[in-house]
């Protein structure tokens, strides 16, 4: 087996010198924006996130070591392989991502990523404290452990493909080239991926190649006629770094305990995020056919703005 | 290793911090009229239309509102240079306390306790005083937990 180096650890100090450049660069030119307790919450969690890794990745080391007993095939370490791995490990990767939208127990952990309102570097970096916890790497990580991949070939490519995502969260990059722009994860798409627009919602769960999107039927570029609003359909009121981590499980708590039979319960907990038993929330899918409602609506000659309008 | 990588990253935490707030840029959200906090709300809650009067706190740092046409009480509270907003129903307000100008809601919120908003003028705070009223917890009404003036 041959040595390999962390990733992650390798571009941390690349990250914090492009964290640095793109604050500068947005000041200069109003195309990123920062504001100072936002981007501490977001560091704070990244270093929580590195810290936990170590303290609780262990339990996940251990399931990989287990499992690697029972791999179909023997791949080995070639070059061939790495970059099979790469790739596949993009595809388990959408599809662990669009769960994790999904299902309201790995949503807990994720809607750490998309708790803030902006949109820059430091939000790259803003991720959950307790992933282990959520046994997504069980059902997700396991398949090319038990297809033959080794182990550590696995951390490792995972670990490339969070690093090339750090990039493209900036408002910075515009759109780019077509060809990139048609195979990549690129700004762009991730942009509309952190979008809260019922148009935006849960589109583009890509991590390297967007490719998977457009094959699975969650692509949507982005639109010049409809800037992206980021954050969560119930933004946090808060800095609070603890309240970031635990505020999605406090609510399925919370929830659960209010639970009356058995289906409330596991729609609280394995739903998607937003679920209520009678609808009254905002989930995903409610919030897109209420827009599309509205968008009828607004085709057939109604015109709604915004104003307030008069007490009935 | 993993001693010195954390210390190095939160000394490169507090530094990046510090830049962000010598480096400036970013303004306090403010909402200048009524129709910006509808704005605020319309797109903070999709599908929440305000409906008149909008309450807009004196310094635009907040603002209530009625649904036009629904039972929920629109609130916004501006969060350095974003808001977050909130659809309240019955039941989400545990506390309502107003002390002259000033409302402050006490929420079943973990992420948005509390809600202080700075009227310019008394009766505005007690007449929202009285709207949240209806989103007090009815079991926190019980124990004390409405206006206090
Ligand atoms: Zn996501
Ligand atoms: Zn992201």
């Amino acid at each position: 087996m041959p040595e390999l180096p962390d990733p992650i650890l390798i571009a941390i100090p690349g990250f914090i010198m492009l964290i640095v450049a793109e604050m500068i660069y947005g000041r200069m030119t109003g195309r990123a924006r920062f504001e100072p307790r936002d981007t501490a919450a977001s560091l704070v969690m990244g270093l929580g996130n590195t810290i936990s890794g170590v303290v609780l990745g262990g339990v996940a080391a251990a399931w990989f070591v287990f499992i690697e007993q029972f791999a179909v095939f023997d791949i080995g370490w070639a070059l061939w392989a790495f970059a099979l791995c790469f790739v596949l490990d993009d595809f388990v990767y959408y599809w662990a991502h669009r769960f994790a939208h999904t299902v309201r127990w790995w949503w807990a952990d994720h809607v750490i990523h998309h708790s803030s309102q902006h949109y820059n570097l430091s939000t790259a970096l803003r991720q959950p404290w307790l992933s282990p916890l959520t046994l997504k790497f069980i059902f997700f990580g396991s398949w090319l452990v038990v297809i033959g991949f080794p182990p550590a070939m696995v951390a490792f490519v995972g670990a490339l493909n969070l690093v090339y995502q750090f990039w493209i969260h900036t408002e910075a990059v515009p759109k780019m080239w077509g060809p990139i722009e048609a195979v990549m994860n690129t700004p762009s798409h991730h942009r509309v991926h952190h979008a809260t627009n019922p148009r935006y919602l849960d589109r583009n769960y890509a991590g390297v190649f967007i490719i998977w999107d457009r094959m699975f039927g969650t692509f949507e570029p982005e639109r010049e006629d409809e800037p992206c609003r980021y954050g969560i359909v119930r933004n946090l009121g808060t800095y609070n770094p603890i309240k970031i981590c635990l505020h999605e499980w406090v609510g399925i708590i919370k929830d659960v305990r209010s639970a009356r039979s058995l289906r409330e319960v596991i729609g609280y907990w394995l739903g998607p995020p937003g679920w209520s038993p009678d609808g009254s929330r905002d989930s995903s899918k409610i919030l897109k056919e209420r827009w599309r409602r509205q968008r009828e609506a607004e085709a057939g000659g109604g015109d709604e703005a915004d104003r307030p309008v008069a007490a009935e | 290793m993993i001693i010195l990588v954390v210390g190095a990253s939160a000394l490169a935490i507090g530094l990046l911090v510090i830049l962000n707030i010598l480096i400036g840029g970013w303004t306090p959200a403010r909402l200048r009229n009524e129709d910006e906090a509808a704005a605020a709300l319309a797109d903070g809650v999709f599908g929440f239309r305000a409906a008149a009067p909008v309450a807009l706190a004196a310094d635009g740092r907040g603002a209530l509102a009625r649904e036009a046409g629904g039972e929920r009480l629109g609130l916004v509270v501006c969060l350095g240079d974003r808001a977050a907003v909130r659809a309240l129903r019955p039941g989400d307000v545990r506390s309502i306390e107003r002390d002259g100008v000033r409302l402050t809601l006490r929420l079943n919120d973990y992420t948005l306790p509390a809600a202080a908003l700075r009227f310019s003028d008394a009766e505005t705070a007690q007449h929202w005083a009285a709207e949240a009223e209806a989103y007090a917890g009815a079991a926190d009404a019980a124990k004390g937990g409405a206006v206090h003036a």
